[in-house]
């Protein structure tokens, strides 16, 4: 599923606060998918999360965003995807 | 298609009390509108994190409110969806829509809900926040922000015929899960 959509099963699915060994074991196997179709999942997202613990959905999900690899993360003005929907607008990256 | 979009200002706890009704609401699924937004200015090198997003010139948050738009239109053509969005936000340039009329027009909601709270109960929880930090901290400034996003909320009701509701959240986040659970599946 794509990065979003992981939100719904966050709140669903976990009773706040909890621990980052708890969130891996109730979510860890759920596969995100970053927009150019590279695959990883929440245990791999978390795995430098350690003693950490979560006391809301948005603290796990934003620790979860910042340890996605880098195939998340694009570089700015340059796009591989093919097109881009942002560059209807003519907006320079 | 079945959109209801929930906005309130920041600290009145829109997400937590989404997030409890989503839980009460087994047929929806819940989005934050500013996670599609970050995912995508990750994507393209734009920001880092939500703080950052905040930073981005207006034409991109314009840019990237289009791209959310059209992923919120994507996955309500496959099911019932709340959005946790905000109709005005605040940006380190000033006020803006937090949804232009295309993004309206995309999305095309048939409910909108306004979380409320009075500005001292706000400020008093954002004074307990520890994660978030705000930028505004005066209830001059809070109240200001609230009207802002009532005068949007009336205009985006108007302008895509959804319905708005009202969500008083001043008691315990359950009950105020329990109306917006009742007003998104009336």
């Amino acid at each position: 599923m794509r990065l979003p959509e992981t939100r719904d099963i966050i709140v669903r699915r976990m009773e706040f606060p909890v621990s980052c060994e708890e969130a891996k074991e109730e979510i860890g196997d759920v596969v995100i998918e970053s927009p150019s179709g590279y695959e990883e999942t929440v245990s791999d997202a978390l795995e430098r999360c350690g003693g950490n613990s979560f006391e809301s959905a948005d603290e796990l999900y934003d620790m979860m965003v910042s340890g996605l690899s880098e195939e998340f993360v694009g570089r700015k003005g340059y796009d591989d995807r093919g097109p881009n929907p942002m560059d209807d607008k003519e907006v320079s990256f | 298609m079945e959109v209801t979009l929930v906005s309130g200002v920041p600290g009145v706890g829109t997400s937590s009390v989404a997030a409890e009704a989503a839980r009460m609401l087994d047929e929806y699924r819940l989005f934050n509108f500013g996670d599609v937004m970050l995912e995508q200015a990750r994507a393209h090198g734009l920001a880092e994190s939500r703080d950052q997003l905040s930073e981005l010139s207006v034409r991109e948050q314009e840019t990237l409110q289009g791209y959310a738009a059209g992923y919120v239109r994507d996955e309500a053509s496959d099911g019932p969806v709340v959005v946790n969005t905000r109709f005005v936000v605040r940006t380190s340039q000033g006020y803006l829509p937090g949804l232009p009329d295309p993004v309206l027009r995309e999305m095309a909601p048939s409910k909108l809900v306004l979380v409320d709270a009075e500005p001292e109960t706000v400020v008093e929880r954002r004074g307990k926040e520890t994660y978030r930090d705000y930028p505004e901290t005066m209830e001059t400034e809070v109240r200001f922000h609230q009207r802002l996003e009532r005068s949007a909320a009336f205009v985006y009701s108007s302008r895509s015929s959804a319905t708005l509701h009202h969500v008083a959240n001043e008691g315990t986040v359950d009950e105020a899960a329990e109306k917006l659970a009742s007003v998104v599946e009336a």
